[in-house]
């Protein structure tokens, strides 16, 4: 007859161990289970012999398993094991429950083996069960606990994609907000306008005795104020359609340096500001020309925004790879380091009069465009903004 | 002899702006018709001459694009400029294509349209000349091959 064995590991080379605590009160089957359980190569066996000394091992370091006997000399195991969850150990725990006769047959074994030789069979076979009791409950454990985790992970997942969801629904409220307000302010904007450009011709056009009657009164500087703001919610009204719509450029060969130099022609720039270039070549955008000068008349803009009390503002074209490569600086103020994070987010703004849609407009369209912006940096010396886009 | 007044329809469906362009293009001297749908202006365009409408793109009974084009048929030599706001931006090509002469964009400085209305017309004028050439042109060669 084959002399069994004690079941080892498939794989010894995977080294770990299952580390047991087993609380047992018998020193002569403690001593037998240690040995025989740990011939294995799966397990290594810590004994404890009594409740109180399982609890105060518990504590120190950690065990897969808890494996105790029913009797122990201060405590059942029913005790010690609502001690341990008691105290927050959350390992599985199994009971070292076989029958009398195996029980016997353990203590005469472990007294004197050379007697009981014909029962190391039987103490095999009472060991590698327990063994195997030992792993799959360690086993059960891990994965139940990865299944939690994995639970958890899903949950936050959901719930990330819940706030995206929220966010994006917002959003389309804004968007179809934007589009109805775009509807119903731009007719009337247009007619505020078209009276305001009759009400200076007419003036223009009046005997001079008249107009310098309202010139007295300062009625023709009121009309002015009134047209300003007019220009102030068009510009408000375009944001949000621009925001609001989707983008589709019309894509043609565009020369940044021409629609530079029409922007820098068409806004004003204040005394105070020095505009330098710094134009390294002719480089060619593959773009909508219309799109690229909004792109480029909000960074510059925000730029001559920055320096209100005057400063330089460079320019500057560059060809990184298949890139052109514009930059804006300004010597202004900087963007504060709270704001940072939002500063592309719509409807964010630290500028008393902004819609907050500026940076967010030019960001959706230089991403229609395949490009990319970025902050470059910003400090009280003042903010670099880089806008990369296909070259031509 | 007093210059002949230019005659130009405009089509919208609101009627402050309708008003308020009418206002603006009487002072600078024209004579104005106004239309509050495409059908009333489609109606007028048959009945009367213009020399130069502007048409809404977005009108309650038809698409401005469609008006373009019905227009274009029945008058092919009125100068035909669309109002388009910024989401119409491709209808504004189609329009090129089925025969504007231009689009403006919302919001519409008066300046611009009346810089645009001026250039078409003068553009007209011109063409007018041209066609006047051939025609005296062609009379011209007929009358010498009957010789």
């Amino acid at each position: 007859m084959m002399k069994p064995g004690i079941l080892k590991s498939p794989d010894t080379s995977l080294g770990e161990r299952f580390q047991v605590l087993f609380v047992i009160s018998s020193p002569d089957i403690a001593v037998l289970s240690q040995k025989y359980l740990e011939l294995s190569d799966l397990l290594s066996v810590t004994v404890s012999h009594n409740g109180q000394e399982a609890l105060a091992f518990v504590q120190k370091r950690s065990y897969d398993v808890i494996l105790s006997d029913y009797d122990l000399d201060d405590m059942d195991a029913i005790t010690l094991h609502i001690n341990l969850e008691r105290i927050g150990q959350k390992k599985p725990f199994l009971l070292f429950s076989i029958p009398d006769r195996d029980r016997d047959i353990l203590i005469d074994y472990a007294q004197d083996p050379q007697k009981h030789v014909d029962s190391e069979h039987d103490v095999y076979i009472i060991f590698n069960e327990q063994i195997q009791k030992i792993v799959q409950s360690v086993e059960l454990f891990r994965a139940r606990n990865r299944l939690e985790l994995y639970a958890r992970h899903l949950e936050e997942l959901v719930e990330e994609r819940t706030k995206q969801l929220q966010i994006a629904e917002r959003f389309a409220i804004i968007g179809e907000l934007a589009t109805m307000i775009g509807h119903d302010m731009r007719n009337p904007l247009q007619v505020i306008t078209n009276m305001q450009y009759l009400l200076e011709m007419k003036i223009s056009k009046m005997h001079p005795d008249d107009a310098s009657v309202l010139v007295k009164h300062g009625i023709p500087e009121i009309f002015n104020r009134i047209r300003t703001e007019v220009l102030y919610l068009n510009k408000i009204v375009s944001d949000l359609q621009d925001y609001a719509r989707d983008i589709h450029p019309e894509v043609s060969i565009v020369n940044p340096i021409l629609v530079m130099d029409e922007i820098l022609k068409n806004i004003s720039i204040p005394d105070n500001i020095q505009v330098i270039k710094r134009i390294e070549s002719d480089f060619l955008i593959s773009g909508d020309p219309f799109l690229l000068t909004r792109v480029l008349e909000n960074l510059i803009n925000n730029a001559i925004q920055a320096m209100e009390k005057g400063g330089i503002l460079t320019l500057k074209i560059s060809r990184v790879k298949e890139n052109v490569c514009i930059m804006i600086s300004d010597t202004g103020v900087g963007i504060p380091p709270e704001s940072l994070s939002k500063i592309f987010e719509p409807l964010y703004t630290t500028k008393p009069k902004g819609t907050g849609l500026g940076l967010a407009v030019t960001k959706r369209l230089v991403e229609a465009h395949g490009g990319t912006i970025t902050l470059v940096n910003t400090s009280s010396e003042g903010t670099t903004f880089e806008v990369t886009l296909p070259a031509s | 002899m007093e210059k002949i007044m230019k005659r130009i329809l405009i089509v919208d469906d609101d009627l402050a702006i309708l008003d308020s362009t009418k206002q603006i293009l009487e002072f600078e001297g024209y004579e104005v018709e106004t239309a509050a749908t495409a059908g009333e202006g489609l109606e007028k365009i048959e009945s009367q001459f213009f020399n130069l409408a502007l048409f809404d793109i977005k009108l309650p009974d038809m698409e401005g694009t469609e008006l373009l084009e019905r227009a274009h048929k029945i008058r092919p030599d009125m100068k035909k400029i669309m109002v388009t706001g910024y989401a119409s931006l491709e209808n504004s090509v189609f329009s090129l294509n089925a025969g504007a002469d231009a689009y403006i964009m919302k919001p519409v400085n008066p300046k611009d349209l009346l810089q645009k209305i001026k250039e078409k017309l003068d553009e007209q004028e011109r063409d007018k000349i041209i066609d006047g050439d051939k025609v005296a042109e062609f009379l011209e060669e007929r009358l010498l091959s009957i010789r």
